[in-house]
């Protein structure tokens, strides 16, 4: 029973985790229309800042340099804003552009950064990685449920990134990035500096995958560049393609959906002795998810619902329609 | 200052040939089908493959197999534009849906590649890999045949495009679709071309690389970037600024382990690109395709 239930905790985190990643990226394409396949390097960036801010400076043995054994809070800031740092950079040269160029740009960011999270031992450790990332409240918590309590702390995470999510959708800001999304041409007719609201959006949601990044760094405890690759970005947009892009609740369920789905396969290996493929075959069917989502159910499975504007007044109780 | 070496220009002139094989078809279908198709990588991966199961597997002679790659790979990739691209194109969704869609695509097409072969790395059965020095350069009969391949078929493309009406068809596609629309062009039949001339030109790119270095199923996913990079450099959607960007991306990149890390090439391949779109995005042959 015990087992069964450190089980679910953990399946729980993970897909928390992934509900971060994907309310993020719901930010940048559900709302603001951002094609990001780069995900995955805001999620390593803040994983890394965080181990490397709060870990014990190394001994003569490691291969990393760094280590300031700073308080946790501090590092899953630092996270955080490292994470929106990098998406300022990566939004200059790109944001001004039309929508293919971030693209582009993304996916080949997200490339050079595990090249460089595998070559540069200095920073972090090379391909053996950085090991002994602290865990929060570590000493206070007691042991058996110190799992529960990390769990309540991911859930809160995602609990504030959708609240976030929620808000946009009735706030002045909300509706200028739609308007961007659906009709750019009449953002500007309005006025609106776009490149200016994009960029905003896009630091908004890389910062979540940042905060992402730093709750995985301080579960996981050890960081390697094996973990940070490409499929981290696929699986996010399978699940808020899946969930239902523009809504804030939709990207939740798709990360419950495809984080359950992921781990439920991982036993099946020893089943009929399918171990060495079972992994690509689970790769090809997120492909085949994200082909057959888009062709049959663009929407997803809960389809963004935006209040109209006689909703909006009365909500405000204006009355006027 | 480092004292140049020659062997890294002609390494360059070698990867940027096949680059650019590869960055034309990549543009073209761009230009026609106005996506960018992010499975353009796989069908690289596939031409490799489909030689190496003629080559080795069947035991074909390598030019045999190399030659049976072009057709092999084409109906693959009509194959699965009638099934995966075409239902989409019906019913009139934008570019991004099908942009998406070939992210779907790419990663069924690469896990199913591992999936069957592995992700070993794979060579041919081919002789010639002895390197003869010429003035100072190393160089084997392979890589001199890498380039004269790529070179005949870039003048064959231009030939293609400027002397023919299927050519001049597609440019017009490219540049104008309604016009060339109510011009009387077939637009499927356009298409379909466009996917077999891409898709020949990358499965030939595909098995050239795999023959000047090795065959494993993420080749074509790391050479994404740098297709990308020449298509960008060359100005999206235009044939002849893809060869251009093709070959200067891959001499930059030869080039550039004379100075950093050989881990980094492909970095070399996105701060040109980075620096282009800051600068030039519109390509440096300036939108006149």
């Amino acid at each position: 029973m015990l087992e069964q239930l450190s089980f679910v905790t953990s399946v729980l985190t993970v897909a928390g985790i992934y509900a971060i990643l994907a309310l993020g990226l719901n930010v940048h394409w559900g709302e603001t229309g951002l094609l990001n396949f780069g995900h995955v390097a805001f999620f390593a960036v803040g994983a890394y800042t965080t181990a490397l801010l709060t870990i014990a400076a190394p001994t003569a043995t490691q291969a990393y340099s760094f280590g300031f054994g700073l308080p946790i809070p501090v590092g899953i800031l630092g996270g955080i804003l490292a994470a929106g740092v990098v998406a300022v950079l990566l939004g200059v040269p790109t944001l001004q552009l039309s929508e293919e160029y971030l693209a582009i740009v993304s996916i080949g960011l997200a490339e050079i950064l595990r090249y460089g999270m595998m070559n540069e031992n200095w920073l972090t450790g090379g391909v053996a990685g950085i090991y002994g990332v602290g865990r929060p409240l570590r000493g206070i918590v007691p042991g058996e449920l110190y799992d529960l309590f990390y769990l309540g702390l991911v859930l809160a995470a995602v609990a504030l990134c959708w609240a976030y999510s929620r808000r946009l959708k009735r706030s002045p800001f909300g509706r200028v990035l739609r308007s961007i999304r659906d009709d750019e041409e009449a953002a500007v007719a309005l006025g609106k500096n776009t490149f200016q609201y994009r960029m905003q959006a896009f630091v908004v949601g890389a910062m979540m995958a940042g905060l992402a990044g730093a709750l995985w760094a301080h579960y996981a405890t050890a960081l390697t560049p094996t973990a940070f690759g490409a499929s981290i970005t696929f699986l996010t947009w399978v699940a808020l393609i899946v969930g239902g892009s523009g809504n804030a609740g939709g990207a939740i369920l798709g990360a419950g959906l495809i984080i359950s789905f992921r781990e439920a396969t991982r036993y099946l290996p020893d089943l009929y002795g399918l171990g060495d493929i079972i992994p690509t075959l689970r790769l090809m069917l997120v492909g085949v998810l994200v082909v057959v989502a888009i062709r049959y159910r663009p929407e997803g499975l809960l389809p963004e619902r935006n209040i109209s504007y006689a909703e909006y007044c009365r909500r405000l109780d204006y009355g006027g329609d | 200052m480092v004292s140049f070496d020659p062997q890294f220009l002609v390494n360059g002139v070698i990867v940027g040939s096949t680059i650019a094989l590869a960055a034309i078809g990549l543009t073209l279908i761009f230009g026609v089908l106005d996506f960018i198709n992010f499975a353009h990588g796989e069908y690289l991966t596939l031409g490799a493959y489909a030689a190496f199961v003629a080559n080795v597997t069947l035991g074909l002679p390598f030019v045999v197999a190399a030659v049976l790659a072009i057709p092999v790979t084409v109906a693959i990739a009509l194959a699965l534009d009638r099934v995966v691209f075409y239902p989409l194109r019906r019913q009139g969704v934008g570019g991004l849906a099908l942009l998406i869609t070939s992210v779907g695509l790419s990663m069924i097409l690469r896990n199913g590649i591992e999936t069957v072969w592995t992700s070993d790395n794979l060579r041919y059965s081919i002789s010639g890999a002895e390197s003869v020095s010429v003035l100072g350069v190393r160089i084997t009969a392979v890589q001199v045949a890498i380039v004269v391949v790529s070179l005949v078929l870039m003048v064959a493309i231009h030939l293609l495009l400027t002397r023919t009406v299927l050519g001049i068809s597609m440019r017009a596609t490219a540049s104008n679709r309604s016009l060339a629309l109510s011009s009387g062009v077939n637009a499927e039949g356009i298409v379909t071309w466009t996917w077999v001339i891409g898709a020949g030109l990358t499965a030939i790119a595909g098995v050239l690389i795999g023959l000047n270095t090795v065959i494993r199923p993420s080749m074509g996913f790391g050479l994404l970037l740098v297709m990308f990079a020449a298509v960008i450099l060359g100005g999206i959607g235009d044939p002849y600024g893809a060869m251009l960007g093709g070959l200067a991306i891959g001499i930059a990149q030869e080039v550039s382990v004379a100075f950093i890390s050989s881990a980094y090439k492909p970095a070399v391949a996105f701060t040109i690109m980075v620096v282009l779109l800051l600068w030039k995005p519109e390509g440096l042959r300036g939108g006149e395709a």
